[in-house]
C-alpha cells in the first residue's frame, strides 16, 4: 500500500467538481479515490457474483454493516477517523477500514521501531496488519515451545529472525513450572517432581533427532541467521544449520559433545562460540581435544571463545591456538582440562583477554618448566574470577604465561594471600590492578606489588577486608597521589556502617530493642 | 495567499516558490524551506532539466495529495529548522534557538487530533520531508508508548478483526511459545 503518486500525473483523476462542495481532509480524499475504483469493480462483480466473495477475504470487518453502493461520502469532521467505515463497507479488499491504512507499511515499521520490544504483543493484538508488521520486525527471538517451531508457525509468524534461541523448546517441562533454577550461566524452569538426582537429566531433553530436524526446519527458513543457541544436537541438525546460513557469526553449543561439532566445521564465518560441555546437575556431554580440534579445523575465523565445563588439554589448546589466528579472548569457565594446557596458550598469538573463570580445583595442576610455558606475546588482559589460587606453581606459570599482560582483575578470588599475589611481580607492564572480594590480602601484601609495577596507573580495591586504611604507609600513599584513577574502599564493613549511619537505622534498632526488654 | 511568483533563481537564499495544494490553495514558500520536502526538489530539478522555454514561466509545483491545513503545519515546522544556508550562530543563539524550538513544538503537539497527526505523517512521507516525518513518528510513538490494545484500536479507529479463537490463540502464544529479546 506503498504511496508516493508523482505529482505530475494527478491531476486528471480529480473527482467530479460537483461533489466538492466543501475541501475534504486527506483521509476522505483518499478513500474517495479507493472507493470509486472499488465501487466501479463492485459494480461489476454485482452482476455476475453474489454477495458471498465478501465472506472470503478474512481483512473484512465482520460486523453486519449495511453493503449499500454509496457515492457519496458520509459528512462530518475531517479530523475524527469515524467517516470512513461507512465507505469502506463496500471495500473488498485490504486496505482495512481505518485512517493508518493511509500509512504505508514502510511508515508504519518506522512508527513501530520507536516503541519498546516489549509492547510488540499488545501492539501485535490490535489488528491482523499490525500483526503482520509486527512479526516481520521482531529479528530475535527465545523459543520456549517445541510445537511452536514444529508446526511451521514460528517461521510463518517471524520471517526475519537473526537470532534464535531454542534451548528452552527442547527441555522438557510441563508449561506452569513455577521453579527457575539458574546455575552459573544457565537457568531453566522445573516443576517441583524431582525424583532424580539431576535437576535435567537426558530425559528432559528431545531426542537429538527431533532437535536435528527442527534445526534443519530453522536454517532452511532463516538463511540469514546470525546468532544461534542449541543444546542436544548432533552432527545432521548442526551440518544443516552450516550449510544453509553462511552468515553465521555467533553460536551458542551445549551439551552436544566432541563429534556433533564435526557438524560446526562448515560455518567459516564464526566469530563468537560458546562451548559448554558439562554443567553439574545438569548435563553430562563430554568436549575433549577432540572436539576443540575439530572446531579449531573448522572455525578459523574464531575471535571469542569461551569453553565451559569442557575437557581437553595442551593439544587441544595448542590447536586452537595454530588454527584460529584471529582469536582475540578465551574465556575458561569451570574448566575440566588436563594439567599442562597453560603451557598451549602462548600458541594463541594474537590473544587479548584471557578469562579464567570458576575454578574450583587448580588452575593447572602440572604446568610444567618455565622455558616450555612461553608468553602470550599479545595479551592485554587477564581476568579472574571466583577461582581457587591456593596452588602457587600453578599461579606462577600462569603470571608467567601472561607476564606482558597490562590489565589484572582479580575478583572473588579464593586462597589469594601476599605470598601468591607476590608471584605476580613478573608481570613488568602492569597499568591496571582491580582487586575485589580478595579477603586475605593486606597492605604489606599489595604494596610489595604494586611498589614494583611502574608503569602503574589505575587501581581499584573494593571489599579486600583485611586491607586497613591504618596500614597505608606513606609510599603507598605518594604512589596513589600520582595515579590517574583510584578506586578505595578495601573494608566493606565501614562500607555499610557509614551507610547505616546515614539512615540513623543503628540507633533507632537500639532504642526497640531497650524498650523491649523492658 | 498571493498566487503568481517570481522565476526562482536557485542560487539566491530569497527565492521564493509556490505550492498548490489539493484543494487549491497557494502557498509561497522560501526555496531553503521548500527544499527540504524532497519531492517538491525533485520536482523542481526535473524542470530545470527540461526545455529553457518552460522554465522562464512562473512554476507552480501542484500537490494534489496534501490539504492546505496540513501544508501550512508543515511548512511552518519546516521554517523552525535549522537552515542548510544560515550562518553558524555562536553557542548561546544555538541554546535561545534550540528551546524556542521545543516549545514550538510543544504547542503543536498538545493540540492535535490523532487523525490530523495521521495526517501529518501521511504528507510528510508523501512529500518526502524527512525531518518532518521523523518528528511525527515520534510524537506518534511517543503517545501510543506502553498503551493498551484497546486504547490504541480506539485512538486510530482500527476495528479488531480478529475472530475471538484467533485473537485468544496468539495471547497464549505471547504468553508461553516464545519471548522477544530487546536490544541491549
Amino acid at each position: 500500500m506503498s504511496h508516493s503518486p508523482n505529482p505530475n500525473d494527478q491531476n486528471d483523476q480529480n473527482p467530479d467538481p460537483s461533489r466538492r462542495s466543501r475541501s475534504l481532509s486527506l483521509p476522505e480524499f483518499f478513500f474517495k479515490e479507493q472507493a470509486l475504483k472499488h465501487v466501479i469493480l463492485k459494480m461489476h462483480h454485482h452482476h455476475h457474483h453474489s454477495n458471498q466473495s465478501n465472506q472470503n477475504n478474512n481483512h473484512n470487518n465482520h460486523s453486519n454493516h449495511n453493503r449499500h453502493i454509496s457515492l457519496s461520502p458520509t459528512p462530518s469532521p475531517p479530523s475524527s477517523p469515524e467517516p470512513t467505515t461507512d465507505l469502506t463497507a463496500l471495500v473488498v479488499d485490504p486496505p482495512a477500514p481505518n485512517p493508518t491504512s493511509l500509512l504505508s507499511d514502510n511508515v508504519l515499521n518506522l512508527i513501530f521501531s520507536k516503541l519498546p520490544v516489549s509492547q510488540y504483543p499488545s501492539n501485535s493484538l490490535v489488528c491482523r496488519r499490525w500483526l503482520y508488521l509486527h512479526g516481520r520486525l521482531v529479528q530475535s527471538l527465545k523459543l520456549f515451545d517445541w510445537s511452536f517451531l514444529d508446526s511451521g508457525r514460528l517461521f510463518h509468524r517471524f520471517p526475519n529472525l537473526s537470532d534464535v534461541d531454542i534451548v528452552h523448546a527442547c527441555i522438557r517441562v510441563p508449561r506452569n513450572a513455577g521453579i527457575i533454577v539458574t546455575r552459573k550461566y544457565f537457568s531453566v524452569h522445573l516443576d517441583s517432581s524431582l525424583s532424580r538426582d539431576r535437576f535435567v537429566g537426558e530425559e528432559d531433553l528431545l531426542p537429538s533427532r527431533v532437535i536435528d530436524s527442527g534445526l534443519k526446519s530453522l536454517a532452511e527458513s532463516y538463511p540469514n541467521l546470525r546468532r544461534l543457541v542449541v543444546i542436544g544436537a548432533s552432527v545432521d541438525g548442526l551440518s544443516s544449520v552450516a550449510k544453509e546460513c553462511q552468515l553465521l557469526q555467533e553460536l551458542d553449543v551445549i551439551a552436544c559433545g566432541d563429534l556433533s561439532l564435526k557438524g560446526i566445521s562448515g560455518c567459516m564465518n564464526l566469530q563468537i562460540m560458546k562451548l559448554i560441555g558439562f554443567v553439574d546437575g545438569f548435563f553430562g556431554s563430554v568436549v575433549s581435544d577432540i572436539g576443540l580440534t575439530i572446531l579449531a579445523q573448522g572455525c578459523r575465523r574464531l575471535v571469542r571463545l569461551e569453553l565451559c565445563g569442557c575437557e581437553g588439554s595442551y593439544d587441544g589448546i595448542k590447536a586452537i591456538g595454530q588454527c584460529c589466528q584471529m582469536l582475540e579472548e578465551l574465556t575458561l569457565s569451570d574448566h575440566k582440562m588436563d594439567g599442562g594446557w597453560l603451557a598451549a596458550v602462548s600458541f594463541c598469538g594474537n590473544l587479548k583477554i584471557l578469562k579464567v573463570q570458576s575454578c574450583k580445583g587448580s588452575i593447572d595442576s602440572r604446568p610444567g618448566p618455565d622455558e616450555h610455558l612461553g608468553s602470550c606475546p599479545a595479551l592485554e588482559a587477564l581476568h579472574l574470577q571466583r577461582c581457587q589460587m591456593r596452588d602457587k606453581q600453578a599461579v606462577r606459570a600462569l603470571f608467567l604465561v601472561c607476564r606482558g599482560v597490562r590489565e589484572i582483575v582479580l575478583q572473588d578470588c579464593y586462597g589469594l594471600d601476599d605470598e601468591v599475589f607476590g608471584l605476580a611481580t613478573v608481570c613488568r607492564r602492569v597499568r591496571q590492578l582491580s582487586l575485589e572480594g580478595c579477603s586475605l590480602l593486606t597492605v604489606e601484601g599489595l604494596e610489595s606489588v604494586i611498589l614494583s609495577w611502574k608503569d602503574l596507573q589505575r587501581l581499584r580495591v573494593v571489599s579486600c577486608n583485611k586491607i586497613m586504611d591504618s596500614a597505608v604507609t606513606p609510599a603507598l600513599a605518594t604512589l596513589f597521589s600520582v595515579l590517574k584513577e583510584l578506586k578505595w574502599s578495601p573494608d566493606s564493613r565501614s562500607l555499610l556502617s557509614s551507610s547505616l549511619a546515614e539512615t540513623d537505622l543503628r540507633k533507632k534498632g537500639g532504642r526497640f530493642f531497650k524498650s523491649y526488654k523492658g | 495567499m498571493s498566487n503568481t511568483s517570481e522565476n526562482p533563481k536557485p542560487s539566491s537564499s530569497s527565492a521564493k516558490m509556490t505550492l498548490k495544494t489539493s484543494d487549491n490553495e497557494l502557498f509561497e514558500v522560501e526555496e531553503a524551506v521548500a527544499m527540504k520536502f524532497c519531492t517538491v526538489k525533485q520536482y523542481f530539478e526535473d524542470e530545470k532539466d527540461s526545455d529553457v522555454a518552460a522554465r522562464g514561466s512562473t512554476t507552480v509545483i501542484p500537490l494534489p495529495n496534501v490539504h492546505s491545513a496540513v501544508l501550512a503545519t508543515l511548512i511552518s515546522y519546516g521554517k523552525k529548522l535549522p537552515q542548510s544556508n544560515a550562518v553558524a550562530d555562536n553557542h548561546e543563539e544555538e541554546e535561545t534557538k534550540k528551546k524556542e524550538r521545543k516549545k514550538y513544538e510543544q504547542g503543536l503537539l498538545k493540540n492535535l487530533m490523532p487523525g490530523e497527526l495521521l495526517d501529518l505523517i501521511s504528507a510528510a512521507n508523501y512529500l518526502d520531508f524527512k525531518e518532518g516525518l521523523e518528528f511525527f513518528n515520534q510524537a506518534l510513538a511517543d503517545h501510543i508508548q506502553n498503551k493498551s490494545v484497546e486504547y490504541v484500536r480506539k485512538f486510530f479507529g482500527i476495528k479488531n478483526d480478529y475472530e475471538p479463537h484467533e485473537e485468544e490463540k496468539y495471547r497464549e502464544e505471547y504468553a508461553w511459545a516464545f519471548e522477544g529479546v530487546d536490544e541491549d
